[in-house]
């Protein structure tokens, strides 16, 4: 098994990519059940080599069976599989909403077999991009992947109607930036270093001499992945590509997209240039500019009126929380930052799936749309206040402990990052408190607003989602509520695992 | 040197571009001028004056130092099929853009936009 899943993580999602569309050329019916069942064999084959790393130690594959450090590696370890495995999951779940196809926000996304089988595939190629992201252990192989990921990413979020394709093209001006100055930065370790496999970086790392060079690769790879990883202040793509795409990929890119970057600059910063000179200052930056980030986020949430602008600041605001941990870089820090990746994904992608779907069904995005709707659909409605008091970090919700990780890190480190990391954590749950309650409090408390023509033709309110949005949001809510309650179980039987993970960072960056 | 201080300033004037520039079209050219700068830099890091492509000759012990290093060359041919494929999407959504809002230049897409 631990010689087949690797390649096939990887594969499959690609593989499907192509093969979607044609066979939607031809049908529609198989066309849904064979993506379903193809994501759902993508999720299985991460949670097998998630469970195989956590029995049996990290897994290393080359690909094609040449070795590294000439041939490309793929990696398997706690950290890599856990993201492998939510970014997997998350893919189900928007699959599942790909179904749905009135949605206002995108005319017609699924009008024609055709064009639900290429967004299916788009999806697909998506999802292929980010596994290979999370797995690969090769730099170059990794930008390679980051395009993948970001082209299959602007195609989605171009499906939908008008502005999409605005919001697509200034996402697409932005990521190959961010991509061409990770280019360029490798370019400058290759030509220090000689190589492009991680491993072997760390090892000849020590031996480079510290010169104007290296700072330069560190602080080129740093921006790069920062732009994708959407830290402040180089968040500027974020809001319209989250409020313009369509909502079955809404769901999935900001619940993921800018996570697996974080990831990527945890892998190269945090673990092979974290012993340069240059990448411990860069550490040290990103933890302000996470303050920053988690501050400026929050307060901008606070000032829209909108539901869906809401959730994308409060994503900037998530994603500086985010960084600090990697920032921090010690076994809690990282332990923080990676559950926050989780229960933010989570919680998220169940917001985003709600409020897309219900922009859609109640004719628009503001605040008071939500008036009346907890009578209406109490489920949805109660899944969605789950995923928002995550959001703000009420236990026993998954959020809860992120933060409490998040903050028991800046204690330990102490110091004035440490404490601005802290008072930053604090006030942004007191922001989210307050935007998330203005939502929660339309929805419950406030009688629907006056709707004439509704009553006008005497028809009784549909639901307000329809199952393929409706399931999703409450499967995730129940996932937020169960990596909540399971938090400290999880801590005991997984974390070590990643503690040692960290531990193999420290030792091996002296 | 001289050809990295060369990449160095077409990135830099890619990049000034794409931030500076009113049109879409524009912009986008000055993303392509910024990727082209990335591939000045990788082919001219494993250039060597009178070195030759690394295939065996006819007898003798090869030399290393008669030989340039072909990955970086190599790992161009993909950097430059991401760069097409980008721009290939990007003019798509141009003509997109165009057709719905019957303009390209930022300014007054966005006055059409509020």
């Amino acid at each position: 098994m631990r010689d087949v899943l690797p390649g096939l993580l990887v594969a499959l999602p690609l593989l499907g990519a192509a093969l979607i569309p044609l066979l939607a050329a031809l049908s529609r019916r198989p066309t849904r059940a064979a993506a379903l069942a193809l994501h759902a064999a993508i999720l299985a084959a991460a949670l097998g080599l998630f469970g195989s790393a956590a029995a049996d130690g990290p897994i290393r594959y080359a690909v094609g069976g040449w070795p590294g450090p000439w041939g490309i590696e793929l990696w398997f370890d706690g950290l890599s599989t856990l993201i492998a495995v939510l970014v997997a999951g998350m893919a189900c779940f928007a699959s599942f909403a790909q179904t749905f196809g009135a949605d206002r926000n995108g005319a017609a996304p699924a009008s024609t077999p055709l064009r639900e089988g290429l967004l299916r595939g788009a999806l697909l190629l998506l999802v292929g991009g980010l596994l290979g992201i999370v797995a690969t252990r090769d730099v170059f192989n990794l930008f390679v992947f980051l395009e993948i990921s970001s082209l299959a990413a602007y195609t989605l979020v171009a499906s939908g109607e008008g502005r999409g394709a605005v919001a697509a093209f200034r996402y697409l001006l932005a990521g190959t930036a961010a991509g061409s100055l990770y280019l360029f930065g490798v370019g400058f370790l290759y030509a220090l270093t000689g190589t492009l496999n991680m491993d072997d970086l760390a090892a000849r790392l020590p031996s480079v001499e510290a010169d104007a060079a290296l700072t330069v690769a560190v602080v080129l790879i740093a921006v790069g992945l920062s732009i994708k990883a959407a830290l402040f202040p180089l968040h500027g793509w974020l809001p319209d590509t989250y409020v313009y795409t369509p909502t079955p990929a809404a769901g999935f890119i900001a619940a993921v997209m800018a996570k697996v970057s974080a990831y990527a600059l945890l892998r190269l910063l945090g673990e092979v240039l974290a012993g340069t000179e240059a990448g411990a200052v860069v550490l040290e930056v990103m933890i302000w500019l996470g303050v920053a980030g988690v501050v400026a986020g929050g307060a901008l949430a606070v000032a829209q009126r909108a539901v869906t602008r809401m959730l994308a600041w409060s994503s900037i605001s998530a994603m500086g929380m985010i960084l600090i941990g990697v920032g921090m870089g010690s076994a809690l820090a990282i332990t923080g930052a990676l559950f926050h990746m989780a229960a933010h994904a989570l919680a998220k992608g169940c917001l985003f799936f709600g409020a897309g779907g219900i922009r859609s069904f109640e004719d628009g995005d503001e605040v008071g749309r939500w008036a009346g709707l907890g009578s209406r659909a109490p489920w949805t409605l109660a899944a969605l206040t789950v995923a928002a008091l995550s959001m703000i970090g009420i236990p026993p919700t998954a959020g809860f402990f992120s933060k409490y990780y998040l903050l028991s890190a800046s204690v330990e480190a102490g110091g004035p990052a440490g404490i601005a990391a802290f008072a930053a954590i604090i006030l942004s749950s007191l922001l989210a408190t307050v935007y998330f309650l203005r939502v929660l409090e339309a929805a419950w408390f406030r009688a629907p607003a006056e709707a004439p023509d509704r009553a006008a033709s005497a028809e009784p309110p549909g639901p307000v989602l329809p199952l393929p949005l409706a399931a999703p949001v409450v499967g995730l809510a129940v996932l937020v509520l169960l990596t909540g309650i399971f938090a400290h179980p999880f801590e005991r039987h997984v974390l070590p695992d990643w503690e040692s993970g960290a531990a193999r960072i420290a030792a091996e960056a002296p | 040197m001289t050809t990295y201080a060369f990449a160095a300033a077409l990135f830099t004037i890619g990049l000034a571009g794409m931030a500076l520039l009113p049109n879409l079209l524009r912009k986008l050219l000055a993303m392509n001028v910024m990727q082209v700068a990335v591939i000045v830099f990788f082919v001219s890091l494993a250039f060597k004056d009178g070195a030759t492509v690394p295939i065996l000759g006819e007898g003798g012990a090869p030399v290393a130092a008669e030989f340039m290093n072909p990955l970086p060359h190599t790992l161009m041919l993909t950097a430059i099929v991401v760069s097409v494929s980008t721009t290939g999407l990007a003019l798509g959504l141009l003509v997109r853009i165009r057709s719905r809002f019957e303009t390209l230049n930022e300014r007054r897409l966005l006055d059409k936009l509020r």
